[in-house]
């Protein structure tokens, strides 16, 4: 310990929090308004996890990930999800290609899943087949096809957008699929007076163009810069707690989870909640994390992890709902052990 | 190190500060819901006190026990006792460290700054962004331990069940101060007449009770220790006179309304006749026939009562009897049927007059009985005209109004003779709805054939080869059919002398299996 390790603590912190600020203000030249899920996205990005965006056609969704590629000077594809879409259209396969000497071989043709930021499109279109394809990338960061294991660039960061309204002849996600993501963030309607903002920008003449701000080192520095930060014991309790809480049956579970919900987060609902909240005490100023910033993203992290039961559905309830009623009803640690 | 110590310094006395305000505030937490949790005991002490009273005056003794200021004290006291018990055990527990200092966090809204620089303060190894946040927590630790906290709200639950026990606990109190304003009852002579004005409840009667034993008391002053004792002898004789209903005047047995002077006859003899009815069971049949005459009779009884100031026809025996009745000996002679059943006793009618009493009200109960049994029943009593035999199909398009299923379509068929003995659902005559598509018509159209047109090709002559035919590639011959091939024109070609032999007298080339 020693006070050149603090000052190099706060030099990163600073610089963290100007990168992101200059990311975020690049985006936004292009996006207007949708300041939470600009946000949201940035923070799963730093925080090293993929992205689920939900929101009904015509919000932004697929501007935003372009647009941040382009922002982060950052490798980017887009796979378009169809229901006629097999695993080798993402991941790749090997095609016969004639070599040089007038022979033929087979060569590996990787798919569009190799890039630094994938932008898949409508994923609940395709068969959970297909979708399964995103698996291996999205947790081990790499790729098994055959015997040949390919090792994807990072930062990798897969954002997802599905579509809630038109749910005929879509495959909803697997629960495994649902878990790899850190954050889901629900895209809303615009306010009122991004309207007027958005329709200048969109509909004249000059095109907003990006300029790219940061690049891939600067990603990856930032997030070695996240897992840093350190999070305390009290903390650590309050987002154990807050996942045992979505859990029926558990001693944190308030009424509402034991009648409505079936299956509550997973450990992994706890990576990413102390992710989630290391990159916005960095955001706040803090070098360590809060339970406040446990609770800020609480939200996003545990709405598509909380499944709910028959009745639950029936009722109407939300997993939004459900996240809100277990933090009104979760004691603050140090409150609860007195 | 020493902004360290001074961190620690500053995070004692935050914690001090944080943990004595909230040791007060749940203090007062614990004393407020233990007391609200004690707050029926408001009420049991005056209610105590006032059981005590009327004891004492009913043994005859004076009322007042106790001052009434007095037992209004010990009223707030109760409550009171295990609130303070249980403010004394929370101010005996300690508040946590790390509890008071979340408290501060909180009001000061540090966001966890000092709790997690009191962790951080402890480990011997601390990392760069570990120091950063105890030297962050370090420059607000000096503002936070010259800020005053704020004692926040204790929100203790059953604060409304205050007023409830209060006010029943005054009324108690007021009930206390009215007992002890009772005079000490005496007991003498004129008991009788005493205990049967308080047993009839009737404060008249009570008033005229008390004015009785005042003036014997004034004439004979009985010592009060025997009085209860003989009213005690008196008592359990006299509570079995009640319950036998024996040596009981009218006039007790009137105020206790237990003679019944105020029913009808006719409700006496029903409950008679309803008790007579239940009882034979033996011949398989339930006590529902009993039940149906109840309803029946309940439902005269409504009609009597319509018809107002109307005298009450004498009950007929008839209508107290049954069929299940007559095989206890019934001395009419009547040509009842003991095994028949309920409907089937009905339809054997004895008067004219009786018909005409339960024409109307029967109707319906019949026809509701013969669907419940399943079909429809011969009827005896039908007093429809019977149909007529006409088998004529109807009149024109429309149904025959008499018809009786047996000439045609109609309404449901009537059994008769034996058939009417068999119970069994009826059968319509016909299902209404067509049964099946009918027939199939078939047409066949004859249509001539038409002539169309087709494009006719016009024959040319082909012109003659212009160039000499290219290497063709014998795709069919594999390369080792070719090479018989060729092979045996090269023997061919060999053998043959110089002047070249016809090719007829060539040997047939073998193909090669």
């Amino acid at each position: 310990m020693t006070d050149s390790n603090a000052d190099t603590a706060r030099a990163d912190a600073q610089r963290f929090r100007e990168t992101y600020e200059s990311i975020r203000a690049e985006v936004s030249r292009r996006m207007v308004g949708q300041a939470d899920v600009i946000e949201g996205v940035l923070t799963a990005l730093l925080a090293g996890g993929h992205v689920l965006l939900e929101g009904v056609p015509g919000l932004g969704k697929t501007m935003l990930v372009s647009s941040l590629g382009e922002a982060l000077k950052l490798s980017f594809s887009r796979i378009q999800f169809t229901p006629d879409m097999m695993p080798a259209d993402v991941r790749g396969t090997s095609v016969l290609v004639e070599s040089e000497g007038g022979g033929h071989e087979l060569q590996f043709e990787q798919g569009p899943i190799v890039a630094n930021l994938v932008l898949a499109d409508e994923i609940n279109r395709a068969t959970p087949k297909t979708q399964s394809a995103l698996l291996e990338a999205m947790q081990e960061r790499q790729l098994t096809i055959g015997r040949r294991t390919i090792k994807l660039d990072e930062p990798f960061c897969v954002m997802a957008t599905q579509n809630p309204v038109e749910q005929e002849g879509t495959y909803p996600l697997p629960e495994a699929q649902l878990d790899r993501f850190l954050f889901k963030l629900v895209v809303g309607y615009p306010e009122e007076g991004d309207y007027r903002e958005i329709l200048r920008r969109t509909t004249g003449e000059q095109e907003v163009e990006l300029s790219s701000v940061s690049n891939a080192e600067t990603i990856n520095a930032m997030r070695s810069t996240v897992r840093q930060v350190p999070v305390p014991e009290h903390a650590e309790d309050y987002a154990i707690r807050l996942v045992m809480g979505t859990q029926p049956g558990s001693a944190y579970a308030p009424e509402l989870v034991n009648r409505y919900v079936s299956l509550g987060s997973s450990p992994r609902g706890a990576q990413a909640l102390l992710l989630g909240a290391k990159v916005k005490a960095l955001l706040a100023g803090r070098f360590a994390v809060a339970t406040e910033d446990i609770a800020a993203v609480a939200r996003p992290v545990l709405r598509h992890r909380v499944l709910l039961g028959f009745e639950g559905l029936s009722e109407g309830v939300t997993t939004d709902q459900v996240v809100d009623e277990v933090l009104a009803k979760l004691p603050v640690p140090q409150e609860a052990a007195g | 190190m020493s902004a360290d110590q001074n961190l620690t310094r500053d995070l004692d006395q935050i914690e001090g500060r944080a943990g004595s305000m909230l040791q007060g505030v749940e203090s007062r937490a614990a004393f407020m819901a233990a007391g609200f949790r004690a707050l029926p005991l408001l009420a049991v002490v005056p209610a105590v006190f006032v059981l005590a009273q009327l004891m004492r005056w009913a043994g005859g003794g004076e009322p007042a026990l106790l001052p009434l200021p007095f037992v209004l004290l010990l009223s707030l006291f109760a409550p009171g006792i295990p609130a303070a018990r249980a403010a004394a055990a929370a101010r005996a527990s300690r508040i946590s460290r790390s509890r008071a200092l979340a408290e501060a966090d909180r009001q000061l809204d540090l966001s966890d700054r000092l709790v997690t620089a009191d962790e951080f303060l402890r480990s011997d190894a601390r990392t760069g962004f570990q120091q950063a946040a105890v030297e962050d927590a370090a420059r607000r630790s000096e503002a936070a331990a010259s800020t005053a906290l704020e004692t926040p709200e204790a929100a203790v639950a059953g604060s409304r069940r205050l007023p409830v026990w209060g006010a029943l606990s005054l009324l108690l109190l007021a009930l206390s101060g009215w007992v002890s304003t009772l005079e000490p009852r005496l007991m003498g002579g004129g008991e009788g007449t005493t205990t049967a004005a308080a047993e009839a409840g009737d404060p008249l009667d009570e008033e005229v009770a008390d004015a009785a034993v005042t003036a014997e008391e004034r004439a004979a002053p009985a010592p009060p220790e025997a009085v209860p004792t003989e009213r005690r002898a008196q008592d359990p004789a006299e509570a079995k006179r009640s319950e036998s209903g024996e040596d009981v005047d009218d006039s007790v047995k009137e105020s206790s309304g237990r003679t019944g002077a105020g029913r009808s006859s006719g409700a006496l003899s029903s409950s008679a006749a309803s008790e007579s009815r239940s009882a034979p069971s033996t011949q398989g049949q339930s006590s529902k026939p009993a039940e149906r005459d109840k309803k029946k009779r309940e439902s005269k009884k409504k009609k009597e009562r319509k018809t107002g100031d109307q005298p009450t026809p004498e009950r007929r025996p008839e209508d107290e009897q049954s069929g299940a009745t007559a095989g206890k000996g019934s001395s009419k002679g009547s040509n009842r049927n003991p095994t028949a059943s309920e409907w089937q006793s009905k339809d054997q009618v004895t008067e004219v007059d009786d018909q005409e009493v339960e024409d109307d009200e029967d109707t319906d109960e019949d026809e509701e009985e013969q669907e419940n049994r399943g079909g429809v029943q011969p009827s005896l009593r039908d007093r429809r005209p019977p149909v007529s035999r006409d088998l004529q199909i109807g009149f024109g398009n429309r149904a025959n109004p008499d018809a009786n299923g047996r000439g045609g379509p109609s309404e449901q068929k009537k059994s008769r003779g034996v058939a009417s003995l068999v119970l069994g659902v009826p059968v319509p005559d016909r299902v209404k709805g067509r049964p099946g598509p009918g027939p199939t018509k078939i047409t066949q159209e004859r249509i001539e054939p038409q002539a169309e047109e087709a494009g006719a090709i016009v024959a040319s002559a082909r012109a003659a080869r212009s160039r000499p035919v290219p290497a063709l590639s014998s795709v069919e011959l594999g390369p080792q059919l070719r090479e018989l091939v060729r092979a045996y024109f090269l023997a061919r070609r060999a053998a043959a002398p110089p002047a070249a032999a016809p090719p007829a007298a060539a040997p047939p080339a073998r193909k090669p299996q």
